[in-house]
């Protein structure tokens, strides 16, 4: 039993899963450029539709954080053919659910629905992809609401308050270290125009990806999918992007964060690391060593700082592979009563040499490796895992073949990737990318 | 405690979302079987994955049972179950588990202590061997046990600022007063350093026992393999444990409000009402009703009202809590602390609306529509299937409920659902609970300073 910190999955959704082909996932393009997933599962007789589009809190316009969350929430309040406050009503109403999340890089919007339903809600998506009609009063109402979400996920809270201090001094001038909620100052004064201009601008179906799953055939879909989307002419405007260059620190970042509302110290280290998109060989071995060295409690992070050392409560080490850009992997120590969190900085970075050092043993890298593609499998037990996966693959500019052959990949991870991938996340360079925060219970 | 809270109210959903629109299929095909050493057993085989999900819940074994002095121990024990049995000690037990991607997990409700192991199911054998182990021969050993206390210790300093977790805790006290319910399942800082192997083997040996046994399986495997894998694992347990008299309670501080002053930006609200059993004749008018006015967010009036017209909150939902010994209806938004009062009252305006005048047709059968249609949805999971198999057999229900159930909601007409908000939904009965830095509040509040059992 371990007591883990979850604050990550507010922004990252648990590494990527996939064997020989992990989901066999069939893939088209319509004509107007957007791409059509399927995922077979014939469990129950439910479908899991999706739609990606390319786009997240990164390409906001400066000033103007928050706009593309605010956009999400504006694509339930209304087009010309469904009113506002009626599609989740209409969902519900054919026995379903529906929601939407944003992050940097995509926002996607989903229906779970038994499978005769698909066909109406891939009409009621197709029509909101660029049919929005609204209203200003329904604006600033919205506004509120995530006013209100701002509030009870970040602002009522130390540790997320913490967490996007960390991510804004770890990405500094760069889209990654503005939250996706938005500041609060500019996410008040967002007005329909910013949502509207991000929604014009982004939401056509060359941008966008649609992943269903569940007991239906391929065929079956694309026909829908031609049916209601294909209907959509493609824009015509250039849609790339381009990241702002990070550059390296000085030397490491330190920060220490305070407020009345701390209880508990947590210490937070955070060093920037290759994507799955900018290095696929870095990567995978970023997600073996993350397995062997915190896949449990037997292994090394939390053997060593919580069983062996007894200075720390919890210790975690976690790296999420996409983006778009640049990843992060990121350790979270919660110190036990009376170690302060300076000596415990000095036992974290004690292990780190440690580990880079001796690195880690053929046994450790081949258990770690089991687990991982184990993980592929299990993966298969859920209706929703494969779109999300799969989806989010897309829309950072992965492809199907790269989750689909995951688990071949991690399998071809060598002794020296690994040894490599040690030296780039926690050698003597790694100091320019890596910022150590210290949230500290105020005295 | 939120947690703990959510856990309960977990099970409990499952019931909410219950039905099936297609009359001539069924929504899970269950087998029932015995297994030769007299364990009933509920199974759904699915073999498109190769993997077992098993969930098992010792009825009554919660943390109902304890007192102020204990509490927190089914926490505790619920932790410390993986940390080390037999020859096997907390990390020669752990490393076993990682290294056949074994999970197990045990948690502890108020009402209940429970479990699920999830294997592939090539790794069947030893999954169930580490359960046995896990589950008859506990070490309780003195380091891994004052690890998991050091957690639980620091898991509430942890929450001691945070509003959701302290409204929960609040509502706990006031709304079970004088009840074992009111008491903080999670420990206290004061109770939780107190626990001792001696507790943990005590509890283990009274509670952990084959009466109280319910169990379900989802997955790749068969009744034969199962019946051998179940009666080797379970057959050691004590045959019989001991059963406290607990009282059933009714809804405390009825018509009373409560604030905890906090200096945060956004208030958390709970207003709490009496529930209702499900062996109530009107369960079912409730379910609908309770599914147009709130349950479930979007869709429902108080969604429509507070968040997309008022603007006043990011969600807010209305939800029957239904545990052994008490029922209760609750409401639960935040919003800035100065909207409060308004929240509260639009929350009012709406209990009135619904128990006064008919709902539209339509608005009933949408919501017919969501409770039956939306019962496949869930069953997408291995984990989700064996959890039913067992909440199902936890209330005694027949193994075609989920197929009759959908007659039962058709039947619910506009004047059962205006019947039921009116006996239910009134504003005299609300006990509110604020947590926050909430300004003018119109109707006298208390001013809770400190915290029970927590210290």
């Amino acid at each position: 039993m371990r007591l883990f910190i979850h604050i990550f999955l507010l922004v990252l959704i648990i590494s990527t899963p996939a064997s020989a082909n992990v989901f066999n996932a069939q893939m088209t393009r319509l004509d107007n450029g957007m791409d059509v997933v399927v995922i077979p599962n014939t469990r129950a007789p439910v479908v899991h539709h999706m739609v990606w589009y390319k786009v997240g809190s990164a390409q906001e316009d400066a000033g103007t954080s928050g706009s593309a969350h605010f956009l999400e929430h504006l694509l339930f309040r209304g087009t010309d053919k469904i009113p506002d406050g009626e599609f989740s009503k209409i969902i519900r109403g054919l026995g379903g659910e529906s929601n939407a999340f944003t992050s940097y890089d995509y926002t996607g919007y989903y229906e779970t629905v038994a499978k005769e339903h698909l066909a109406r809600v891939m009409e009621m998506e197709a029509d909101r992809m660029r049919g929005l009609t609204l209203s200003d009063e329904a604006v600033l109402r919205e506004r509120d609401v995530v006013l209100e979400e701002r509030r009870q996920r970040t602002d009522n809270n130390p540790t997320a308050r913490f967490f996007e201090q960390m991510r804004a001094r770890l990405f500094p001038d760069h889209p990654y270290g503005i939250p996706v909620i938005g500041w609060m100052d500019e996410l008040s004064g967002l007005q329909k125009d910013n949502a509207l201009k991000f929604y014009n601008h982004y939401y056509h179906p060359n941008n966008a990806v649609l992943v269903v799953a569940g007991d239906i055939a391929f065929d079956d879909v694309v026909k829908l999918a031609q049916d209601t989307y294909g209907k959509i002419p493609a824009s015509q405007t250039d849609l790339s992007f381009t990241f702002p260059t990070l550059s390296s620190f000085d030397d490491l970042q330190t920060y220490s964060y305070s407020d009345p509302q701390v209880s508990e110290p947590l210490l937070l280290i955070g060093t920037r690391a290759p994507s799955y998109k900018q290095d696929p060989k870095m990567s995978l071995a970023l997600q073996v060593i993350e397995e062997a060295v915190s896949g449990g409690p037997t292994t090394p992070l939390y053997n060593t700082l919580v069983i062996e050392q007894k200075k720390a409560i919890s210790a975690s080490l976690s790296y999420s592979a996409s983006a778009a850009d640049t990843a992060s992997l990121w350790i979270s120590v919660v110190p036990v009563e009376g170690e302060t969190l300076d000596a415990l900085t000095i036992a974290v970075q004690d292990f780190l040499a440690d580990l880079l050092q001796t690195s880690l043993s053929e046994e450790e890298i081949t258990n770690a490796k089991t687990r991982l593609k184990r993980e592929a499998i299990f993966a298969r037990d859920s209706l929703r895992t494969a779109p999300m996966v799969i989806g989010r693959a897309l829309s950072v500019g992965e492809t199907l073949q790269s989750v689909e052959t995951w688990p071949e990949q991690i399998n071809a991870v060598t002794q020296d990737d690994i040894k490599d991938a040690l030296v780039f996340a926690f050698g003597e360079q790694a100091r320019q990318r890596t910022v150590v925060g210290q949230m500290q219970v105020e005295k | 405690m939120t947690r703990f809270f959510l856990t309960c109210l977990c099970l409990f959903t499952l019931f909410i979302v219950t039905g099936c629109d297609r009359d001539d299929e069924k929504i899970l095909d269950i087998q029932t079987f015995t297994t030769p050493a007299g364990f009933d057993v509920w199974f759904v085989k699915d073999t498109s994955v190769p993997v077992l999900s098993t969930t098992f819940l010792f009825k009554g074994a919660g943390a109902v049972v304890l007192n102020e002095e204990t509490q927190g121990l089914t926490q505790i024990l619920s932790n410390m179950l993986d940390e080390g049995a037999g020859e096997l000690d907390s990390t020669a037990f752990q490393k076993a588990l990682l290294d056949d991607s074994i999970q197990m997990s045990f948690s502890a409700s108020r009402d209940n202590f429970s479990g699920n192991l999830k294997t592939l199911s090539e790794k069947k054998e030893r999954a169930f061997e580490l359960l046995a182990l896990a589950l008859t021969e506990p070490r309780f050993d003195a380091e891994p046990l004052q690890r998991m206390i050091n957690a639980n210790l620091s898991r509430v300093r942890g929450n001691l600022t945070d509003p959701n977790w302290i409204a929960a805790r609040i509502t706990n006290d006031k709304a079970f007063e004088g009840h074992p319910y009111r008491l903080n399942s999670g420990g206290t800082l004061s109770s939780l350093p107190e626990i001792t192997v001696e507790d943990l083997q005590d509890f283990t040996t009274d509670y952990l026992t084959q009466d109280r046994l319910i169990i379900g399986v989802a997955g790749d495997s068969t009744q034969k393999e199962l019946s051998a894998l179940i009666d080797k694992t379970f057959s050691k347990l004590p045959k019989a444990g001991v059963s406290p008299e607990i009282a059933n309670i009714k809804l405390q501080n009825q018509g009373q409000a409560f604030h905890y002053p906090l200096d945060v930006p956004q208030s958390v609200v709970t207003m709490v009402l009496p529930g209702i059993t499900r062996d109530n004749p009107d369960y079912y008018a409730f379910q609908v009703m309770n599914q147009i006015f709130g349950a479930g967010g979007f869709g429902a009036r108080l969604t429509k009202s507070i968040r997309e017209e008022q603007g006043l909150a990011y969600g807010i939902f209305s939800t029957l809590s239904r545990t052994e010994y008490a029922q209760i209806l609750f409401i639960t938004s935040s919003t800035k602390n100065e909207s409060v009062g308004q929240l509260v009252e639009s929350v009012k305006k709406e209990m009135g609306k619904i128990a006064t005048n008919l709902v539209s047709a339509d608005e009933m059968n949408d919501a017919k529509n969501y409770i039956v249609g939306s019962l496949p949805l869930s069953f997408t999971t291995t984990d989700a299937i064996s959890g039913t198999l067992v909440a199902l057999q936890e209330e005694n229900l027949p193994t075609d409920y989920l197929n009759t159930f959908p007659d039962s909601i058709q039947a619910i007409t506009l004047e059962d659902i205006r019947n039921i908000a009116a006996k239910m939904l009134v504003p005299e009965q609300i006990m509110t609970v604020i947590v926050g830095d909430a300004e003018t509040l119109d109707s006298p509040v208390q001013t809770v300073s400190e915290l029970e059992n927590v210290r």
